[in-house]
């Protein structure tokens, strides 16, 4: 095993080696950061000479990836073009994100799994055919649109029935936070629920048509034939036999989607106004922000490595058969 | 629907979907060409039918499909009333006419916008937008998909390797995050749809490429393959005529879905601002400049999110549909 996680790690460091340069001229050739700096006549020339030699313009393109390497030995992330380091805020804003991504992660594999379950039991009745077409409407429908109609139609709704502000639209929690414990955390829950219903709304269906054909070949296999002959129980059948195997798939399209969630936590946030991870890489990419945007990337990519390598190791368990050479 | 039988007829008839071979030897490859498929053996056994060829099978069971045929119909209704309704339509979609944030009227079904915008000609210029970029997406993909795949499964060594990588490039970084570093160019190149569609197109070819590998590697070790290889057949026809035409139903299907994945990812980065710019238009923007409107004047947001959500539904079940129709034992094709 241990062996096994190594070789993986090694793998993945390489791809984020790689994908660190490449990002990295792409970004950079992209344009100046200081163009709007020079196209100001009143800013002197010194000023502006001496921001190209702090962010290293004037030097070569493979210096500054030099330079930006050893940062990452140092374990920062370098600074922004405004000149505040990315590690901190990065860090602070990676925790916002991650309450919208592991949110809708969970809830998605509850209502992916769930569905698929429920339509593959009852295949071809009134549940599964909507289920079918729900998850068809969700899958063809951009995250934004989902998110915005949510915002605009459901939470207007909920609100004006309630009373008073429920399901909050804007921001990822209020500007005044009251110190206690108990109300940030409601604060923060009443923010995050649109969100994540929105991510998920996305997300789950896929999974749940991949749970659900799962289900279907495992149903009709000789195997669960002869479970239900040996007079098991149809219980017993449903979680040991069955759900059992098929689960064994989908754990690893989860595990492949974890990027595309991260993806569509972007726009999520984008919708829903979140000073998060998601708006730090737009200004990065709109400001030509080199080390912001590469420190999205290796945030983002080293989390779905770390998670992809769990996802294995929970498949080995679940399939014996498979060995990590 | 005159776009149904040339797209299925040039899929499903893999000998002249097969560009023709260069490195071919002699004319002995006949008996091998010939080799029936399951399905011929099944309709010929059938008396009064006679030898019904595997592509017409394929689309005969596309043609039944209820599901797939009505989208395929929607789909090509609103790609036509893109294409020549623009042109009829009295107002172009960048003309200020002068009704000002004016809800559905006769003059115009959708409304106007609050600089007097005509929303219909809007709509119909930003889905064409759409689903042309897409069909460039699914172009580009297809091509740099189905050579890659076809190297890494033949050959394959570095372009295997060269495969792998870069999807493991893929599934580890958001590919919207990449497509917005990557669109941050197309901005500034004056914003091109036709640029959007490329970058997206050189960057989602991965699952077509996976997928023609996967078939290629069980194929080339199939019976037919040795047979062509002793009859004196070199790589390169051995590839296009005897490999790749096994492999065109997956293709197809994951071309076709591909088609879906870009008006989303195009729709996404045109709403994130980094995708098409105005003056052109798209859904993705259209949305993006109405999302405040939804509730107030609700015809800014919904006829370009129904158009969206349409084109994209009906890309999905056409996929669908062409998936059962080639194979109908409904077996998932893995890569």
């Amino acid at each position: 095993m241990l062996p096994y996680i190594i070789r993986r790690l090694a793998i993945g460091a390489v791809v984020l080696v790689v994908a660190s340069f490449v990002v990295f001229l792409l970004v950079s050739l992209s344009g100046d950061p200081l163009a709007q700096l020079k196209a100001n006549p009143h800013i002197p020339p010194a000023v502006i000479a001496q921001r190209e030699r702090l962010l290293h313009l004037n030097e070569s393109i493979f210096a500054r990836y030099w330079i930006w390497v050893s940062h990452m030995f140092r374990g920062d992330f370098g600074n922004s073009i405004a000149g505040y380091p990315v590690g901190p805020i990065l860090w602070g804003k990676l925790g916002v994100t991650l309450r919208l991504v592991v949110g809708a992660t969970l809830l998605s594999v509850m209502f992916g799994v769930g569905l698929g379950v429920i339509s593959a039991r009852r295949q071809y009745s009134v549940v599964d055919y909507s289920a079918t077409f729900a998850s068809f409407v969700f899958f063809s429908t951009p995250v934004f649109v989902v998110g915005i109609l949510l915002k605009q139609f459901l939470a207007v709704r909920v609100n004006l029935a309630a009373g008073k502000t429920l399901l909050y639209t804007l921001g990822q929690q209020s500007a005044l936070l009251e110190p206690s414990f108990g109300s940030r955390l409601l604060d923060y829950t009443e923010h995050t629920i649109l969100p994540v219903i929105t991510l998920t709304l996305v997300t789950y269906p896929a999974w749940s048509r991949y749970q659900r054909a799962e289900m279907l070949d495992v149903q009709n296999s000789d195997y669960i034939r002869l479970a239900r002959a040996k007079g098991l129980s149809p219980r017993r059948v449903l979680v040991r036999h069955i759900l059992r195997n098929a689960l064994i798939p989908v754990v690893t399209v989860i595990g492949l989607d974890t990027a595309a969630i991260f993806g569509g936590a972007v726009v999520t946030e984008s919708v829903f106004g979140w000073n998060a991870m998601g708006q730090f890489l737009l200004t990065g990419i709109q400001q030509i922000d080199v080390n912001v945007v590469l420190a999205y990337l290796m945030l983002t990519a080293g989390i779905v490595i770390l998670f992809n390598l769990l996802v294995d190791i929970i498949y080995g368990y679940l399939d014996p058969r498979i060995r990590h050479a | 629907m005159p776009d149904n039988p040339g797209l299925l007829g040039g899929a499903t008839d893999p000998a002249t979907g097969a560009p023709a071979p260069s490195t071919g030897v002699g004319g002995s490859t006949a008996p091998v060409e010939a080799m029936p498929s399951p399905e011929s053996f099944v309709d010929t056994s059938v008396a009064a039918v006679a030898a019904r060829s595997q592509g017409r099978a394929i689309l005969r069971r596309f043609l039944r499909h209820r599901l797939a045929m009505a989208s395929l119909v929607l789909f090509v209704a609103i790609l036509l009333l893109d294409e020549i309704g623009s042109r009829l339509w009295p107002y172009t979609y960048s003309q200020l006419t002068d009704a000002l944030n004016s809800g559905p009227t006769g003059g115009h079904p959708f409304g106007t916008d609050g600089v007097g915008h005509d929303m219909f000609a809007q709509v119909m210029r930003a889905s064409l937008t759409s689903i042309e970029l897409s069909l460039v997406v699914a172009a580009v993909s297809m091509v740099i998909g189905v050579a890659i795949g076809a190297l890494a499964g033949y050959y394959r060594s570095w372009p295997e390797a060269f495969l792998m990588r870069f999807t493991d490039l893929i599934l580890t970084i958001p590919i919207l995050a990449i497509l917005l570093v990557l669109s941050r160019q197309a901005a500034r190149h004056a914003g091109s749809w036709l640029f959007i569609g490329l970058i997206i197109g050189f960057v989602i070819w991965t699952s077509v490429a996976r997928l023609v590998r996967g078939a290629l590697l069980s194929l080339r070790e199939r019976d037919f393959i040795e047979a062509a290889r002793a009859l004196g057949a070199g790589d390169g026809r051995i590839i296009l005529r005897h490999l790749l035409p096994n492999a065109v139903g997956p293709i197809i299907v994951n071309t076709t879905l591909s088609v879906a994945t870009a008006i989303l990812l195009e729709s996404t980065l045109s709403f994130l601002g980094l995708g098409v710019q105005p003056p052109q238009t798209s859904l993705g923007l259209l949305i993006s400049q109405n999302q405040g409107a939804a509730t107030t004047e609700w015809w800014l947001f919904a006829f370009p999110a129904i158009f969206l959500v349409v084109i994209v539904l009906c890309v999905n079940f056409i996929g669908d549909g062409l998936r059962d129709a080639f194979d109908p034992r409904q077996t998932r094709v893995r890569a």
